[in-house]
């Protein structure tokens, strides 16, 4: 019990010693001291080369802000449908989610043949929120067999959008689905300062928002009768939680691609390192996704000299080995 | 004589046109400890359900202290009635934390637990001796165990009215008897449902006794435990004597065509 209150400040420092690496790395590497100065200049003049400068505070900054935000939110949604749909492989992306922004994505680069750096993101959100809304009102409010529905509602979703995105990228010009393929992988390299405001406000008030229901979320974990008989409204509950999910993946979606895996992995992990009953401490659980995904922007954009690899790649190859490493471990603890 | 804490009128439950449990009427009394009895798929379980708002029920009213259950909103309800379900199979928390659940109906959205709620924990877990196990994991209990932790839950929760489904389900005799022993000592208001006859007739004040959904009598054990219509409902030869301790009958089965 003593040592579990270590572990929110322990992240905390993990957390600004790895922002700090993550700083310094990249294309072109800077010392601590430079960044130090560099993250000081807005406060004190500095003696400063004016490109490291702008490296620091204009790129690499909002860049990481960006991956800590998207990695927390994407852990705390996958957390929270965990817990109340008591399925160990709810991850937002399974309600749809992913497959309705890229819809609303392929939408407007095909067919309206624009790439805006506004209009791109409107449209990922708007087709993520579009299947969530379909994914609801075909769950029902009922909550008898309410999980089965949802979960059944999200793949059929998935693949109706995946068939709609993929006849209309058949049809257009291989650029357009060139550069689809590279928003679906996922990306923080868009991440500029004023496009940071909607993420932060949208997963930060989600998260205290996760915080007050945390009792229903656990109780519902508990069971579905065994939670009614503590006063919860469990269908209303549970279907408030997925669409508040869905609301940070869609922004995420929107402003860094499709990220697979992270809400399933991380739920995971905690569940692996700090044992189930850390799985709704949220305040752990969204340090330990934007650290995650830190790390794996820093790869994405060191692993190969003058290029970036799409961090879908990265995290699908880490999550599907991690998987696999479960597994086998459960097999090898039940014989 | 006061009016009775709980009044269940005519109470029908259908699913796809079949009448799972039909014209269902009791009162229960405070301080009562009630049995459900009757053989499987007899609507024990489902009749504890409407008890607890799990199912509503087609027809019929549940009024707890005048007051209509279904027109409460749910944590009113789960003030008001606490409930020791059957052990889930798996609930990976803490014996505290599960305890701890029992605060959930009292508690706002933003509200912190309190040194009183902790200390009230505490207590519950006192008084089913579970203190050593506090920091346990649910899971790795033994059925008696987590029976007890329910129970605590229960205590926290601070209800009108207790239920349990099948509380003694999987528990040797010996957890048999400590359960029930301590369920009753909290002096609290009870209804459960229970497999055996004689264990019910030790510890309940009144029985009910259901068939196909339906009443088929309701009293002290004295009254409903008859050999004629226990074999009738049961399909079973018994005879029945009295039990030297508790003066009730004690049911004799015979397990063979006798000769």
């Amino acid at each position: 019990m003593k040592s579990q209150l270590f572990i929110i400040p322990g992240l905390m420092l993990t957390l600004l010693v790895s922002a700090l690496i993550a700083l310094s790395h990249g294309a072109i590497s800077i010392s601590l001291n430079d960044v130090f100065s560099a993250l000081l200049s807005p406060f004190f003049e500095q003696q400063l080369n004016p490109i490291y400068q702008q490296i620091v505070l204009e790129l690499r900054l909002p860049r990481i802000i960006l991956a800590f935000l998207a990695g927390a939110g994407l852990a705390v949604s996958g957390a929270i449908l965990q817990l109340v749909t008591r399925n160990p492989l709810a991850d937002p992306y399974l309600f749809g989610i992913s497959a309705g922004a890229s819809f609303g994505a392929v939408m407007m680069l095909t067919i309206l043949n624009h790439i805006s750096m506004i209009l791109l993101p409107a449209a990922a959100f708007v087709g993520g929120l579009l299947s969530v809304f379909m994914v609801v009102s075909i769950a029902g409010r009922s909550a008898y067999n309410q999980v089965e529905r949802m979960l059944l509602a999200g793949v059929a979703t998935s693949f109706m959008f995946s068939a709609a995105s993929s006849a209309m990228l058949y049809n257009s010009d291989p650029q357009a689905a060139a550069s689809i393929l590279f928003w679906t992988l996922g990306s923080f390299a868009q991440a500029q300062w004023d496009t940071l405001l909607a993420p932060a406000i949208i997963i930060c008030s989600s998260i205290v928002v996760f915080f007050a229901f945390s009792r229903h979320v656990v109780a519902i974990s508990s069971g579905d009768e065994s939670a009614t008989t503590l006063g919860v409204n469990v269908s209303r509950v549970r279907l408030s939680m997925l669409i508040i999910s869905s609301l940070i993946c869609s922004v995420i979606v929107a402003s860094a691609g499709g990220i697979a895996f992270v809400g399933l992995l991380i739920p995971h992990a905690i569940r692996l390192i700090f044992g189930q009953h850390q799985l709704n401490n949220y305040f752990l659980v969204a340090l330990t996704g934007g650290l995650f995904m830190i790390y794996i922007d820093l790869l994405a954009r060191t692993l190969i000299e003058n290029q970036e690899i799409p961090l879908g790649i990265i995290t699908s190859a880490i999550g599907s080995v991690f998987f696999l490493f479960i597994l086998k471990q459960r097999t090898q603890r039940n014989h | 004589m006061s009016e009775p804490l709980l009044q269940v009128s005519n109470l029908c439950w259908a699913v796809a046109n079949k009448n799972i449990l039909n014209d269902i009427t009791f009162n229960v009394k405070q301080g009562e400890f009630i049995g459900i009895i009757g053989p499987n798929g007899s609507g024990k379980t489902s009749l504890l359900r409407t008890l607890y708002r799990y199912t509503k029920p087609s027809s019929g009213c549940i009024t707890l202290a005048e007051k209509d259950i279904w027109q409460l909103n749910a944590a009113k309800a789960a003030k008001a009635i606490a409930v020791v379900p059957q052990a889930p199979s798996s609930l990976p928390y803490s014996v505290f934390d599960v305890v701890k659940m029992g605060l959930t109906p009292h508690k706002g959205l933003f509200e912190p637990e309190t040194a009183d709620d902790l200390e009230l924990v505490s207590q519950a877990l006192t008084q089913v001796d579970l203190v050593h196990l506090a920091t346990s994991c649910f899971d790795d209990l033994s059925g008696g165990e987590q029976q007890r932790t329910l129970i605590a839950r229960a205590i926290v929760q601070r209800g009108q009215l207790l239920i349990m489904d099948e509380p003694t389900n999987h528990l040797d005799i010996h957890y048999q008897i400590d359960l029930l022993n301590r369920v009753k000592n909290l002096g609290e208001t009870v209804i459960a449902s229970l497999h055996d006859l004689n264990i019910a007739s030790a510890f309940c004040d009144r029985l009910i006794l259901l068939n196909k959904g339906h009443i088929i009598a309701q009293g002290t054990p004295d009254e409903v435990l008859l050999p004629a219509l226990i074999s009738q409902v049961y399909n079973v030869k018994v005879t029945t004597t009295t039990h030297p301790d508790h003066q009730h009958p004690h049911l004799l089965f015979h397990y063979w065509e006798q000769q």
